[in-house]
C-alpha cells in the first residue's frame, strides 16, 4: 500500500504487547492482496489485466467496489471506482505525474462510468465485467478500509480498551485510553510541514481522513496540478479549497467522503454528508474553515492565521 | 581624544549577551521536553514516523533516495547521505520536542515532535 501505518493500543492491565500490531499489520497486507491497484499479486490487479471480459470476484472485493460506488453515485460522475484510466493517464498511481494530451483525456473519460459495471450472481458466487479498457481503482479508500480492518482486530482483543490508528493520515480512533474516551486529532495544516498542524478534533469512536490539494502534487511549465480528479473534466479539480477533513462511522465512509467533498465543494457536499451522518470540516486555500454542525464543539483551532467562516 | 577598544558599557553588553545565549542554551538542554515522535519527510511527504521512545536498540532506515537515519536512545541524526556539504550529518543528534535536521539537497527532513499528549495523532 506503501503507507506509514501506525497503532497505538491501550491495554486494561497497562500492559502493552506487539501481537496486536502484528496481527494488525498481516491483515492490512492480506487487503493489499485483495485491493491494490498497482501489486501485481492482486486480486484487482488480475481483474483488471482481463478488463472487458467477466471475472469471478471474491464477496469481500465485491463489497469494498458496491459499498464505494454507493457512495460516488451521488457525485454524478465526477468520482467512481472505474477510475484508473484516468488516474493511469496522468501517472497518479505510479506519482510519474504527466500532463495527458486534451484528445487522451476525452477518450479515458467514458471508460470511467461506473454504469458500465456489470455484475452477475449464481449461486452465491459474484462475476464482474466492464468495458475493454475499464480500469477498477480502490486507491481513494484503500487506506480507509485498511482502518476499518485495524478496528475490527482491535474489537475483538478482550484485553484491549481501545486504541488510535493511522494509515498513510487516515485516522481511526477506537475506544477509551486511560478511561477517557474523547480523542484529540490534530489536523495537518496545508500550508505548513508535514509536521504542522492547524487545528484539532476531539472526537470518539469515528474514522477520520483528509483530501487535499498538498498530497501529491506537480508542476509543468509553471502551472501546478495536485492528484484529486474531477472524472467528469478528466482534469485536476480547481476551486477554492485547500483540503477537506470528513468524520464517518467507516474508514471506507471516511475515506470516500473526503475526496468527494473535496470535488463537490462544500454546497452540495453538506447534503450528501447528512444522508450519511458524516461531518466535515472545509478547509478554503484563505484559510477560512467551514464546519458542519455536528464537528462544531469538537473543532478546535490552534493556528491563529486560520478562522471560521 | 583616546577612545578605548572595549568600554565599560560595551563590556556589560558582552556579559549580558554571553549570559542570555548561556541560560537559552542551559534552558534548551534541561527545559525543552525530550520529543517523542520523530517525523521524517521526503519533498513534503511524510515517508516515516518514528516512536524514539520505543526504540531502545539502534535503528538504523535507510530512505529510497539513498539518505540514511540512525534512530537511538531518543536520538536520531542523519548518518549517510550523498549531498556534497553533508550538513544534514554535521546537525548530529537531535532529540528535543521542535528539533529539526534538515538534508536540502535531498529534500529530507527530520523533526521531533512534542509529547502526545497534545494529540493522539494526525489526519492528512
Amino acid at each position: 500500500m506503501g503507507s506509514v501505518v501506525t497503532v497505538q493500543p491501550y491495554y486494561k492491565d497497562g500492559k502493552s504487547s506487539d501481537k496486536l500490531k502484528k496481527e494488525i499489520i498481516e491483515e492490512i497486507k492480506r487487503v493489499d492482496l485483495i485491493i491494490s491497484k498497482n501489486n501485481t499479486e492482486s486480486e484487482l490487479y488480475g481483474i483488471n489485466q482481463n478488463s472487458g471480459k467477466e471475472n469471478k470476484i471474491s464477496k469481500e472485493l465485491f463489497d469494498y467496489i458496491w459499498d464505494t460506488t454507493d457512495i460516488y453515485s451521488l457525485s454524478g460522475n465526477k468520482l467512481s471506482v472505474t477510475s484508473g484510466a484516468l488516474t493511469e493517464l496522468w501517472g497518479i498511481d505510479t506519482e510519474e505525474f504527466r500532463l495527458p494530451d486534451d484528445s487522451e483525456i476525452k477518450k479515458a473519460i467514458p471508460l470511467c462510468l461506473d454504469s458500465n459495471i456489470r455484475v452477475t450472481e449464481n449461486d452465491l458466487k459474484i462475476s464482474i465485467g466492464v468495458q475493454e479498457g475499464q480500469i477498477f481503482n480502490l486507491g481513494s479508500v484503500g487506506k480507509g478500509i485498511a482502518c476499518d480492518k485495524a478496528v475490527e482486530i482491535i474489537a475483538s482483543e478482550e484485553q484491549c480498551e481501545g486504541a488510535v490508528v493511522s494509515v498513510g493520515g487516515s485516522v481511526a480512533v477506537y475506544g477509551t485510553h486511560d478511561g477517557k474516551d474523547i480523542w484529540t486529532v490534530g489536523i495537518r495544516d496545508p500550508y505548513g510541514s508535514a509536521s504542522d498542524i492547524f487545528a484539532k478534533l476531539n472526537v470518539k469512536n469515528c474514522f477520520i481522513s483528509t483530501s487535499g490539494n498538498y498530497e501529491k502534487k506537480f508542476i509543468i511549465d509553471g502551472k501546478t496540478y495536485h492528484h484529486i480528479l474531477d472524472l467528469e473534466t478528466g482534469y485536476p479539480v480547481e476551486n477554492d479549497l485547500a483540503a477537506v477533513t470528513v468524520v464517518a462511522s467507516s474508514g471506507l465512509e471516511s475515506d470516500a467522503f473526503s475526496t468527494m467533498c473535496y470535488v463537490l465543494g462544500e454546497e452540495e457536499s453538506r447534503k450528501l454528508l447528512e444522508m450519511y451522518e458524516a461531518e466535515a470540516v472545509f478547509i478554503y486555500s484563505d484559510k477560512t474553515v467551514s464546519v458542519t454542525d455536528g464537528l462544531k464543539e469538537s473543532l478546535e483551532i490552534i493556528n491563529d492565521d486560520y478562522s471560521l467562516k | 581624544m583616546k577612545r578605548k577598544l572595549i568600554t565599560k558599557k560595551d563590556f556589560i553588553l558582552i556579559v549580558v549577551l554571553a549570559l542570555v545565549s548561556v541560560s537559552l542554551l542551559v534552558f534548551n538542554s534541561f527545559y525543552k521536553k525530550d520529543g517523542e515522535t520523530a517525523v521524517i519527510s521526503v519533498d513534503g511527504k511524510t515517508v516515516k514516523v518514528l516512536d524514539l521512545s520505543k526504540i531502545d536498540k539502534k535503528a538504523e532506515i535507510e530512505l529510497e533516495n539513498g539518505v540514511v537515519i540512525t534512530a537511538e536512545n531518543g536520538t536520531v541524526c542523519f548518518t549517510e547521505s550523498d549531498c556534497r556539504d553533508k550538513v544534514c550529518i554535521g546537525t548530529g543528534k537531535i532529540s528535543k520536542a521542535g528539533d529539526t535536521a534538515v538534508c536540502v539537497p535531498n529534500k529530507t527532513v527530520i523533526t521531533v515532535i512534542g509529547e502526545s499528549d497534545s494529540f493522539d495523532t494526525v489526519t492528512y
